[in-house]
């Protein structure tokens, strides 16, 4: 097998140094040597979105990359959304139109709006609807989840005007 | 006659899990973690029925980090699954082993269990498992 490496990884503003084999995958690290649980594992072949993390504002699979392969990046999970007491809206729109029952794909789904509305606040509905069939949830049926980021989105265009 | 005031019926009420759940701070099976725990990895068929004629956990066994490899003769003690509602006699040549013996009989079922220190010796040492079906 081959060496461990050295590296330094940057989750949510604060660095982590951590010595993992080169084949260690980005969620794995995140969990087991950052301790950040927060995102969770579900299929561990990139189709089921719930370890989704942002990397460089960009919504990823964090399960289909290596650790090595995220040094130097800006990582974001679930755990840096909040602004100490204050939820992020999308959290808060996800707790008032029920968009989670028990919550394991909620972090993936939470990270994976919060990239997309960054990078397109005005999303069009059939856009974020393309966007959020990427990830699975076999809770809600997905129509509260839909209306969750629909609703954060409108709150969050509301607050930059 | 005014209503007495009832702050649970007639609208939402708010659930005491959500807020830990949307910061990441829910704690579920798969966050624990003792020191020096073990992690299994189970191996499955590939075939969707057939009769199993050898299977070879030599290879698995001998990576270093594997502790144990088990089999249905391993766990020949553990009973097989009784259904949800609970044991019922005439149905118990129907159940479910714990580990496929003698025959499998779907894609998918387990047919051995590795244990090792680390979960990714545990896959490697899966995939050194052969089954001969």
């Amino acid at each position: 097998m081959s060496e461990k490496r050295e590296i330094t990884l940057t989750i949510n503003g604060r660095s982590y140094a951590v010595r993992v084999d080169p084949r260690r995958t980005l969620v794995d690290t995140i969990r087991d040597e950052c301790g950040q649980t927060g995102t969770h594992i579900g299929c561990e072949h990139g189709v089921c979105g719930a370890c989704t993390v942002l990397l460089d504002g960009e919504p990823v699979r964090s399960c289909l990359m290596f650790a090595v392969q995220a040094e130097g990046r800006q990582i974001r999970t679930v755990e840096g959304l909040a602004q100490g007491d204050k939820l992020h809206p999308l959290q808060q729109a996800f707790i008032d139109h029920h968009g989670l029952q028990c919550g394991f794909c909620t972090p993936g789904f939470l990270m994976l709006a919060a990239g997309v509305l960054e990078r397109e606040p005005d999303i069009s509905d059939e856009d974020l609807l393309d966007v959020l069939s990427s990830n699975l949830c076999r809770c809600t049926g997905y129509e509260n989840i839909v209306k969750s980021v629909r609703a954060a989105a409108a709150k969050m265009t509301a607050a930059r005007r | 006659m005014t209503a007495p005031s009832n702050k649970w019926i007639g609208q939402s009420v708010g659930r005491l899990e959500d807020p830990p759940l949307v910061r990441g701070h829910g704690r579920y099976a798969g966050d624990i973690s003792f020191p020096h725990q073990l992690h299994m990895r189970v191996v499955r068929s590939n075939h969707a029925h057939g009769r199993i004629v050898a299977i070879d956990t030599a290879a698995a066994r001998a990576l270093p980090g594997v502790v144990a490899v088990w089999t249905a003769s391993d766990i020949a003690d553990v009973p097989a699954i009784d259904f949800r509602e609970g044991k019922i006699p005439a149905l118990d040549p129907y159940r479910q082993p714990v580990l496929a013996a003698d025959k499998v009989r779907y894609v998918g079922e387990p047919v051995a269990a590795v244990f090792a220190s680390d979960p990714y010796v545990a896959e490697d040492a899966s995939d050194l498992v052969t089954i001969e079906v």
